[in-house]
């Protein structure tokens, strides 16, 4: 039992292996190509907390939803009724009176105790969440 | 004098330089195609999780717990723990390091492709470097695994390594993402 297994995880890791390496390879071609259409079409499956909120201005239409990547990123530090949030490690973002620009620049590239989330969020993510905060 | 006898009198250095340039080599060609790759900041899947950052977290720290079994059962099979060692420890310590792969595979295309090789901070400049070294250790690991006649204290030092690699990308992403907001909805 254990050893059959072991076998069949074997074969899956090395197959999965090999298609993840053609992927890092093809994968611009295979997934980007299409993605105007994919971005909208397939939303639920491929872009970041896409349908976990809809229906208000949580960014921009069909890609990250803002309000969710703020909750889910942001929430526990920050203040901001739009999003429902009350942490008070960071400022109250109720009280920004920052833009989209200098707000995305901030979430980029961390601004005092507050960590860069460039390596952790998309460029979009990081466009729809600046957004969001800007926008409420 | 018998082959395999023949085999252990020749000088392993010259193989155990190779297995750590192979890993070396690994490690680095994750890390160039990390650097030249344009970041596509897009998402192919999400597999069964709410977002990418949940999927990260929690393959990540799955991986990790694998990981721990591993090792374990590494100390169980070399008798580094008390106890009779069952048939089956051998084939669990096996099965728990191809989990650890699996679950790694997909983290580490989504940080390759979507993100690539960044220096933004210290913490996403280690967890680069940490997470292209978990894939050269883990190369050299598996060669030292099916070659013949190498010391014995090689596996140990490869499998220590991988885990400990392992265990430092896992601090430096996944960990700090729980101690900073808690662990993420499935």
């Amino acid at each position: 039992m254990l050893r059959g297994i072991d076998i069949a995880l074997e074969l899956l890791g090395w197959s999965l292996a090999v298609f993840f390496v053609v992927l890092l390879f093809s994968g611009p071609q295979v997934v980007a190509e299409d993605k105007p259409e994919s971005r909208s079409a397939d939303a639920a499956g491929a872009a970041p907390y896409a349908g976990q909120e809809s229906g208000e201005a949580n960014g921009s239409a069909g890609g990250p939803d803002g309000k969710a990547v703020f909750t889910d990123t942001c929430g526990s530090c920050h203040t901001l009724s739009a999003a429902g949030t009350s942490g008070t490690r960071g400022p109250n973002l109720d009280e920004t009176a920052l833009d989209a620009a200098a707000i995305e620049g901030i979430v980029r590239d961390g601004s005092g105790e507050m960590p860069a989330f460039g390596g952790e969020l998309s460029d979009d993510e990081i466009a729809a969440v600046a957004e969001f905060v800007a926008g409420n | 004098m018998s082959s395999t006898a023949a085999y252990r009198t020749r000088d392993p250095a010259p193989r155990l330089l190779a297995v750590a340039a192979l890993g070396a080599a690994v490690a680095v060609a994750l890390g160039v195609y990390g650097r030249v790759h344009d970041p596509s900041q897009e998402l192919v899947f999400t597999l069964f999780f709410s977002s990418t950052i949940s999927m990260k977290v929690w393959l990540g720290s799955a991986a990790v717990a694998f990981a721990v079994v591993q090792v374990l059962s590494a100390l169980w099979v070399y008798g580094k723990l008390p106890g009779r060692v069952p048939a089956w420890a051998g084939t669990v310590h096996r099965i728990s390091g191809r989990l650890v792969f699996i679950a790694s595979l997909p983290v580490a295309y989504h940080c390759l492709w979507s993100l690539g090789f960044q220096d933004t901070d210290t913490r996403v400049l280690l967890h680069s470097l940490l997470g292209c070294a978990v894939y050269g250790a883990f190369a050299a690991k598996v060669t030292i695994v099916h070659s013949r006649g190498l010391p014995g204290l090689a596996l140990p030092i490869a499998g220590g390594t991988m885990f400990a690699v392992l265990v430092g990308a896992w601090l430096t992403s996944a960990y700090w993402f729980i101690d900073n907001r808690g662990w993420p909805d499935i």
